[in-house]
């Protein structure tokens, strides 16, 4: 059975009261009632409102028009808000329909900027949306369409984007976008911890994206060039246009390419962003600053410093993740751990933070389990992990005596 | 500023609505983690204004109702953070799924009550007064005498009450799953 979604109970519990409930929302309660015992109680006890003008007292006494006012004062010394659609609208329309107004365009993707910057925020942070599954969402900012659920016939319907059997995939079709003006032009594919997700982009461009990260595209690339925003992490194969160079925008940093296959890892709370190049050429952008890279180089840039180096790497290290497995050449642990994080969604602490200097060489398989995978480290290591379904406390051994 | 739109699914409502709805319950369940009722607004306030800054949408009202309880207790799990640092923390963490248990005990019993409340302030003043006194464990005929007013009429008031509250819950919809449209515009 489905794992209960606990937000809906209370609605029912209250609706089963007064007679209200409908027979599937009495299977959920039943269900719920059978976890344990402590549950029954808690439903007798709202059933005979023991406590009931006690609460109700306390209820009443909450100056709730006092608190909306508060609120509306800390609002208004804040700008807000940051979206702004009548604008976007507008210029959208003037971008497409009036040459001049080129210059607004710019503008245009200002604004973007920030709408992309929240839903950024919605993987990389606390995760608002609380997303389990890969998620789609439309130009507006707010559809979502949850691509484990939806319907291939309304995705296609809302997107013209089709399901691909197997693998967590979906497909633009250029033939079916390019001329249906229905379709919102731009679209986000949010993929969330512990989920992996391939995109192929209306021009054949292949994406997987990885987890905790999100790729913003057209729907329909325009004439002058391909553009996509990146947070996190993605492993890309562009489909080769000379006319056209593929952009994409990370954290301020420019990747162009014309046709080729390469791995960028840019996420939030990372310092670097690294781009690992596999074949053909990119051409990485800072500001003024532009770097050119051969296969089996890496451009990486120190977000602090603004500054980019150039290294030969083993290509297979940085495109692995890909493949279900983490291959690893002297990486310390606090890094090795970030990634675990991302791959099982989980947070990591540190009982002792020198065990972050740990280093580690070899491969880590994806199991469908974290214990597994943390197994094979504390065989290596004098570590310990403490692990419970949303966190893992990390410690040493024999620590744990002394204290 | 009440007027911001929040996006729940297909549907749209206004900020003001929400608060309206969860504010008065959001307070209690932060209460219940023993704090102060001061303390409990400060924190839950802080939540409201961060949803309006955020300009955060939610694909259903359950994912609403998840946010807001677990926004209101991570503040309430930082302000402890921040008080007792280090080795509250830690135990905390070790007692994640007992803490977890509680967190959804909690929200359950206080939405209720929330919804009920909800429900009742809907109801005109008369039915209102009278099933509060019932609720509260008042019998009929002592109603009649707290109010002055006849048995029949409390009887009337009573069943006028009923009906409405579950007109009113029959529509609320919990189990709405999540129709996604785009207009063209």
């Amino acid at each position: 059975m489905k794992k209960i979604d606990y937000f809906k109970i209370p609605d029912i519990i209250i609706k089963k009261i007064y007679q209200q409930a409908s027979q599937s929302e009495i299977s959920l309660l039943n269900h719920w009632l059978d976890e344990s015992k402590e549950n029954q109680e808690l439903f007798k006890r709202i059933g005979e409102r023991k406590d009931f003008s006690k609460r109700r007292n306390k209820y009443s006494s909450i100056k709730d028009d006092i608190a909306w006012q508060k609120i509306n004062t800390r609002l208004s010394q804040q700008p807000f808000p940051k979206i702004i659609p009548l604008y976007y609208k507008i210029l959208r329309y003037a971008a497409v329909l009036l040459a001049p107004f080129i210059i607004a365009s710019v503008v245009y993707y200002i604004y973007e900027e920030t709408r992309e910057y929240t839903l950024a925020e919605m993987v990389q942070e606390s995760n608002p949306l609380d997303l389990q599954e890969a998620t789609l969402v439309l130009e507006d900012g707010s559809r979502l369409l949850n691509l484990m659920d939806v319907n291939a016939d309304t995705l296609q319907k809302l997107t013209g984007a089709k399901i691909l059997p197997g693998n967590n995939s979906i497909r633009y079709d250029q033939k079916i976008v390019r001329n249906n003006s229905l379709f919102p032009k731009l679209n986000t594919l949010i993929v969330p911890k512990a989920r992996v997700h391939n995109i192929v982009l209306s021009d054949g461009t292949k994406v997987t994206i990885n987890a905790a990260s999100s790729l913003q595209y057209p729907v329909f690339f325009n004439d002058e060039s391909r553009l996509v925003k990146l947070t996190g992490e993605a492993y890309f194969n562009v489909a080769k246009d000379k006319n056209k160079p593929f952009i994409i925008t990370t954290n301020g940093m420019n990747i162009e390419v014309l046709g080729t296959e390469f791995n960028v890892s840019s996420y939030g709370t990372d310092n670097e962003i690294v781009t690992t190049l596999i074949e053909g050429s990119v051409k990485v952008k800072v500001g003024t600053t532009e770097m050119t890279l051969q296969p089996g180089e890496q451009a990486i840039l120190f977000k602090k410093k603004d500054t980019i180096a150039k290294k030969m790497v083993n290509t297979e290290l940085f495109t692995s993740w890909k493949d279900g497995r983490y291959i690893f050449e002297y990486e310390n642990l606090e890094s090795v751990m970030k990634k675990i994080g991302r791959w099982y969604n989980v947070e990591i602490f540190y009982d002792d933070e020198q065990a972050k200097q740990y280093h580690f060489k070899g491969t880590l398989n994806k199991y469908d389990e974290i214990k597994n995978t943390l197994y094979i480290i504390e065989l290596a290591t004098n570590l310990e992990f403490e692990i419970t379904k949303t966190t893992v406390l990390i410690k040493q051994k024999n620590r744990k005596k002394i204290q | 500023m009440g007027n911001h739109n929040i996006f729940i699914g297909k549907e749209t409502t206004t900020f003001k609505n929400i608060f309206d709805m969860y504010y008065k319950g959001l307070c209690l369940f932060a209460q219940s983690y023993s704090l102060e009722m001061e303390q409990a607004e400060d924190i839950v306030q802080d939540v409201f204004v961060k949803i309006c800054e955020k300009n955060v949408a939610f694909t259903s009202k359950s994912s609403l109702k998840s946010y807001l309880y677990q926004a209101v207790k991570n503040n309430i799990t930082n302000t402890f953070r921040k008080q007792e640092v280090h080795r509250k923390f830690k135990d905390w963490i070790r007692n994640k799924p007992e803490e977890e248990k509680i967190f959804f005990q909690t929200m359950i019993e206080e939405d209720s009550y929330r919804i009920l409340f909800q429900a009742i302030d809907k109801l005109p003043d008369r039915p209102r007064e009278v099933i509060l006194l019932s609720l509260e464990g008042m019998k009929n005929q002592e109603i009649a005498d707290f109010l002055s007013i006849s048995l029949n009429t409390v009887r009337t008031h009573k069943a006028k009450a009923l009906k409405l509250l579950k007109n009113h819950l029959g529509h609320l919809n919990p189990m709405i799953f999540v129709l996604l449209f785009i207009l063209p515009e």
